[in-house]
Protein backbone atom coordinates (compact mmCIF):
# COMPACT_ATOMS: atom_id res chain seq x y z
CA UNK A 1 0.00 0.00 0.00
CA UNK A 2 1.26 3.43 -0.91
CA UNK A 3 1.50 6.33 1.57
CA UNK A 4 -0.47 9.42 0.31
CA UNK A 5 2.46 12.24 -0.82
CA UNK A 6 2.52 15.06 1.68
CA UNK A 7 0.34 17.97 0.52
CA UNK A 8 1.99 20.86 -0.54
CA UNK A 9 2.22 24.21 0.83
CA UNK A 10 -0.33 25.93 -1.33
CA UNK A 11 -2.56 22.65 -0.26
CA UNK A 12 -2.52 23.05 2.95
CA UNK A 13 -3.09 27.01 2.97
CA UNK A 14 -5.76 26.49 1.09
CA UNK A 15 -7.32 24.17 3.59
CA UNK A 16 -6.62 26.15 6.72
CA UNK A 17 -7.40 29.74 5.30
CA UNK A 18 -10.77 28.67 3.69
CA UNK A 19 -11.99 26.04 5.86
CA UNK A 20 -10.31 26.97 9.01
CA UNK A 21 -8.10 23.23 9.03
CA UNK A 22 -6.19 23.20 12.23
CA UNK A 23 -4.84 20.42 11.23
CA UNK A 24 -4.11 21.60 8.10
CA UNK A 25 -2.11 24.71 9.95
CA UNK A 26 -0.48 22.57 12.31
CA UNK A 27 0.88 20.93 9.72
CA UNK A 28 2.37 24.30 7.85
CA UNK A 29 3.03 25.07 11.78
CA UNK A 30 5.67 21.38 11.74
CA UNK A 31 6.99 22.30 8.50
CA UNK A 32 8.30 25.50 8.56
CA UNK A 33 8.91 25.57 12.32
CA UNK A 34 12.61 24.83 11.66
CA UNK A 35 13.19 28.35 9.50
CA UNK A 36 11.15 30.99 11.65
CA UNK A 37 12.87 29.70 14.43
CA UNK A 38 16.52 29.63 12.90
CA UNK A 39 16.03 32.78 11.52
CA UNK A 40 14.50 34.33 14.56
CA UNK A 41 17.50 32.78 17.00
CA UNK A 42 19.85 34.83 14.46
CA UNK A 43 18.16 37.64 14.52
CA UNK A 44 17.79 37.76 18.41
CA UNK A 45 21.40 36.77 18.58
CA UNK A 46 20.88 33.60 19.78
CA UNK A 47 18.48 34.16 22.51
CA UNK A 48 16.71 31.26 21.97
CA UNK A 49 13.66 31.81 24.32
CA UNK A 50 13.15 35.35 22.94
CA UNK A 51 13.42 33.83 19.38
CA UNK A 52 10.88 30.94 20.62
CA UNK A 53 8.30 33.63 21.75
CA UNK A 54 8.57 35.75 18.50
CA UNK A 55 7.92 32.27 16.37
CA UNK A 56 4.69 31.58 18.17
CA UNK A 57 3.70 35.40 17.44
CA UNK A 58 4.39 34.78 13.95
CA UNK A 59 2.40 31.55 13.57
CA UNK A 60 -0.72 32.70 15.27
CA UNK A 61 -0.06 35.95 13.25
CA UNK A 62 -0.03 34.03 9.84
CA UNK A 63 -2.74 31.93 11.10
CA UNK A 64 -5.19 34.83 11.55
CA UNK A 65 -3.49 36.52 8.11
CA UNK A 66 -3.69 33.38 5.90
CA UNK A 67 -7.08 34.70 3.99
CA UNK A 68 -5.08 37.12 2.90
CA UNK A 69 -2.05 35.40 1.52
CA UNK A 70 -2.28 35.53 -2.39
CA UNK A 71 0.55 33.10 -3.35
CA UNK A 72 2.18 36.17 -4.80
CA UNK A 73 5.25 34.20 -2.72
CA UNK A 74 6.35 31.47 -1.21
CA UNK A 75 4.69 30.48 1.84
CA UNK A 76 7.97 30.58 3.70
CA UNK A 77 8.88 34.18 2.01
CA UNK A 78 5.44 35.33 3.48
CA UNK A 79 5.83 34.06 6.62
CA UNK A 80 9.87 35.18 6.61
CA UNK A 81 8.24 38.69 6.39
CA UNK A 82 5.97 38.26 9.21
CA UNK A 83 8.79 36.50 11.60
CA UNK A 84 10.74 39.21 10.41
CA UNK A 85 8.35 42.27 11.58
CA UNK A 86 7.65 40.43 14.94
CA UNK A 87 11.41 40.93 15.42
CA UNK A 88 11.39 44.60 14.11
CA UNK A 89 8.39 45.55 16.61
CA UNK A 90 10.24 43.22 19.27
CA UNK A 91 13.79 45.42 18.30
CA UNK A 92 12.13 48.98 18.15
CA UNK A 93 10.61 48.06 21.39
CA UNK A 94 13.72 47.91 22.92
CA UNK A 95 15.40 50.11 21.08
CA UNK A 96 16.28 51.92 17.74
CA UNK A 97 17.12 48.96 15.10
CA UNK A 98 19.39 50.43 12.13
CA UNK A 99 18.65 48.19 9.05
CA UNK A 100 20.52 51.03 6.75
CA UNK A 101 23.94 51.47 5.70
CA UNK A 102 24.87 52.16 9.45
CA UNK A 103 27.24 50.88 11.68
CA UNK A 104 26.47 49.92 15.60
CA UNK A 105 28.15 51.66 17.74
CA UNK A 106 31.07 49.29 18.57
CA UNK A 107 30.68 46.76 21.64
CA UNK A 108 32.65 47.14 24.65
CA UNK A 109 36.14 45.50 23.82
CA UNK A 110 35.82 46.06 20.85
CA UNK A 111 36.61 43.20 18.21
CA UNK A 112 37.37 40.94 21.14
CA UNK A 113 34.81 38.17 22.13
CA UNK A 114 31.51 39.30 23.15
CA UNK A 115 31.17 39.31 27.11
CA UNK A 116 30.63 36.34 28.92
CA UNK A 117 32.81 34.43 25.79
CA UNK A 118 35.40 32.29 27.58
CA UNK A 119 38.43 33.13 24.48
CA UNK A 120 39.80 29.48 25.09
CA UNK A 121 36.10 28.06 23.68
CA UNK A 122 35.57 27.53 20.52
CA UNK A 123 34.15 30.41 18.87
CA UNK A 124 31.00 28.74 16.88
CA UNK A 125 29.15 31.35 14.16
CA UNK A 126 25.96 32.41 16.41
CA UNK A 127 28.64 34.24 18.92
CA UNK A 128 30.14 35.53 15.49
CA UNK A 129 26.74 36.36 13.95
CA UNK A 130 25.51 37.77 17.09
CA UNK A 131 28.39 40.81 16.29
CA UNK A 132 27.26 41.59 13.20
CA UNK A 133 25.24 45.36 12.95
CA UNK A 134 21.44 44.57 12.76
CA UNK A 135 21.12 45.09 9.08
CA UNK A 136 23.77 42.76 8.61
CA UNK A 137 22.62 40.03 10.42
CA UNK A 138 19.13 40.40 9.01
CA UNK A 139 20.35 40.01 5.64
CA UNK A 140 22.25 37.27 6.40
CA UNK A 141 19.68 35.60 7.82
CA UNK A 142 17.32 36.70 5.08
CA UNK A 143 19.58 35.28 2.41
CA UNK A 144 21.44 31.96 4.27
CA UNK A 145 18.79 31.14 6.56
CA UNK A 146 15.64 32.12 4.79
CA UNK A 147 17.04 31.25 1.34
CA UNK A 148 15.75 34.38 -0.26
CA UNK A 149 17.47 35.89 -2.97
CA UNK A 150 18.94 39.43 -3.04
CA UNK A 151 15.89 40.96 -4.37
CA UNK A 152 13.38 38.88 -2.11
CA UNK A 153 15.49 39.90 1.22
CA UNK A 154 15.64 43.58 0.10
CA UNK A 155 12.11 43.62 -0.47
CA UNK A 156 11.08 41.65 2.93
CA UNK A 157 13.43 44.21 5.12
CA UNK A 158 12.34 46.96 3.15
CA UNK A 159 15.63 48.31 2.33
CA UNK A 160 17.62 48.60 -0.99
CA UNK A 161 18.71 45.83 -2.95
CA UNK A 162 22.12 47.53 -2.93
CA UNK A 163 22.41 47.91 0.56
CA UNK A 164 21.29 44.25 1.34
CA UNK A 165 24.34 43.26 -0.81
CA UNK A 166 26.55 45.53 0.94
CA UNK A 167 25.29 44.54 4.48
CA UNK A 168 26.14 40.22 3.08
CA UNK A 169 29.81 41.77 1.58
CA UNK A 170 30.72 43.48 5.11
CA UNK A 171 28.89 40.97 7.08
CA UNK A 172 30.67 37.79 5.57
CA UNK A 173 33.98 40.06 5.58
CA UNK A 174 32.98 40.82 9.39
CA UNK A 175 32.75 36.72 10.12
CA UNK A 176 35.86 35.75 8.12
CA UNK A 177 38.10 37.67 10.35
CA UNK A 178 36.36 36.88 13.70
CA UNK A 179 36.63 32.93 12.75
CA UNK A 180 40.25 33.55 11.40
CA UNK A 181 41.24 35.50 14.24
CA UNK A 182 39.65 32.82 16.79
CA UNK A 183 40.02 29.03 14.83
CA UNK A 184 37.87 27.26 15.63
CA UNK B 1 43.87 18.07 -7.87
CA UNK B 2 41.24 19.65 -6.14
CA UNK B 3 42.58 23.34 -4.79
CA UNK B 4 42.80 24.28 -1.53
CA UNK B 5 39.22 25.53 0.10
CA UNK B 6 39.33 29.29 -0.02
CA UNK B 7 38.12 31.32 2.93
CA UNK B 8 35.50 32.41 1.21
CA UNK B 9 34.25 28.90 0.10
CA UNK B 10 35.12 27.48 4.12
CA UNK B 11 32.41 30.59 5.31
CA UNK B 12 30.24 29.92 2.63
CA UNK B 13 29.81 26.49 3.66
CA UNK B 14 29.79 26.97 7.53
CA UNK B 15 26.55 29.12 6.55
CA UNK B 16 24.84 26.87 4.53
CA UNK B 17 25.71 23.97 7.21
CA UNK B 18 24.13 26.18 9.96
CA UNK B 19 21.45 26.97 7.83
CA UNK B 20 20.48 23.81 6.94
CA UNK B 21 20.80 22.25 10.50
CA UNK B 22 17.36 20.64 11.96
CA UNK B 23 15.67 22.91 14.71
CA UNK B 24 13.92 20.04 16.49
CA UNK B 25 10.53 20.59 17.05
CA UNK B 26 10.74 19.78 20.99
CA UNK B 27 6.95 20.29 21.34
CA UNK B 28 6.59 24.15 19.51
CA UNK B 29 3.93 23.35 17.28
CA UNK B 30 1.77 21.45 20.19
CA UNK B 31 2.27 25.08 22.04
CA UNK B 32 1.32 26.87 19.04
CA UNK B 33 -1.62 25.28 18.42
CA UNK B 34 -2.63 25.97 22.40
CA UNK B 35 -1.88 29.44 22.22
CA UNK B 36 -4.83 30.04 18.90
CA UNK B 37 -7.75 31.20 19.67
CA UNK B 38 -10.65 28.89 20.02
CA UNK B 39 -12.84 28.11 16.93
CA UNK B 40 -15.27 31.07 15.78
CA UNK B 41 -19.07 29.65 16.05
CA UNK B 42 -19.61 28.40 12.11
CA UNK B 43 -19.24 31.60 9.56
CA UNK B 44 -22.69 31.07 8.46
CA UNK B 45 -24.68 30.76 11.72
CA UNK B 46 -24.78 34.88 12.02
CA UNK B 47 -25.80 36.15 8.94
CA UNK B 48 -28.21 33.18 8.50
CA UNK B 49 -29.81 34.32 12.04
CA UNK B 50 -29.81 37.84 10.77
CA UNK B 51 -31.53 37.24 7.60
CA UNK B 52 -33.92 34.76 9.04
CA UNK B 53 -34.69 37.48 11.77
CA UNK B 54 -35.66 39.92 8.91
CA UNK B 55 -37.45 37.86 7.14
CA UNK B 56 -39.60 36.40 10.10
CA UNK B 57 -39.92 40.12 11.16
CA UNK B 58 -41.14 41.18 8.05
CA UNK B 59 -43.36 38.29 7.35
CA UNK B 60 -45.18 39.30 10.84
CA UNK B 61 -45.17 42.97 9.65
CA UNK B 62 -47.49 41.88 6.18
CA UNK B 63 -49.24 38.91 8.38
CA UNK B 64 -50.39 41.69 11.28
CA UNK B 65 -50.39 45.25 9.17
CA UNK B 66 -53.84 47.31 9.37
CA UNK B 67 -56.39 46.42 6.88
CA UNK B 68 -56.11 48.21 4.20
CA UNK B 69 -52.54 49.27 4.34
CA UNK B 70 -49.45 48.20 2.95
CA UNK B 71 -45.63 48.54 2.34
CA UNK B 72 -46.36 49.94 -1.21
CA UNK B 73 -49.08 51.95 0.44
CA UNK B 74 -46.31 53.22 3.48
CA UNK B 75 -44.03 54.40 0.22
CA UNK B 76 -46.28 56.07 -1.79
CA UNK B 77 -46.82 58.02 1.85
CA UNK B 78 -43.54 58.61 2.07
CA UNK B 79 -43.25 60.33 -1.40
CA UNK B 80 -45.99 62.33 -0.70
CA UNK B 81 -43.79 63.31 2.52
CA UNK B 82 -46.81 61.68 4.77
CA UNK B 83 -44.69 59.49 7.72
CA UNK B 84 -47.64 59.85 10.20
CA UNK B 85 -49.52 56.70 8.43
CA UNK B 86 -49.20 53.14 9.63
CA UNK B 87 -48.33 51.99 6.17
CA UNK B 88 -45.72 54.64 6.15
CA UNK B 89 -44.46 53.25 9.64
CA UNK B 90 -44.26 49.99 8.63
CA UNK B 91 -42.01 50.99 5.32
CA UNK B 92 -39.70 53.13 7.53
CA UNK B 93 -39.66 50.20 9.64
CA UNK B 94 -38.43 47.38 6.99
CA UNK B 95 -35.80 49.92 5.53
CA UNK B 96 -34.38 50.50 8.86
CA UNK B 97 -34.39 46.56 9.24
CA UNK B 98 -32.84 46.08 6.04
CA UNK B 99 -30.33 48.53 6.53
CA UNK B 100 -29.15 47.22 10.21
CA UNK B 101 -29.31 43.88 8.59
CA UNK B 102 -26.86 45.27 5.56
CA UNK B 103 -24.90 47.08 7.66
CA UNK B 104 -23.79 44.27 10.28
CA UNK B 105 -23.69 41.35 7.13
CA UNK B 106 -20.73 44.30 5.58
CA UNK B 107 -19.13 44.72 8.76
CA UNK B 108 -18.93 41.05 9.04
CA UNK B 109 -17.34 40.44 6.00
CA UNK B 110 -14.24 43.05 7.05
Amino acid sequence: MTERPEPADAELVVAAAVRGDREAFSRLVRRHQGLVRAVLRRLTRGDHGLADDLAQETFLLAWRKLPAFRFDARFSTWLYRIAFNAWLSEARRRREVLLEDHELPPEPGGEAAPPGADPADRVDLERALATLSDGERAAIAACYYADLTHEEAAEAIGIPLGTVKTHILRAKAKLRARLEKEPR
Amino acid sequence: MTPLPTPDDALERLLREDARREVPDDGFTRRVMEAMPAAPARAWLRPALLLGSAALGGLLAWLLEPAGASILRGFLDLARLDSRTPSALAALGAVVAIAVTAGVLAAEED
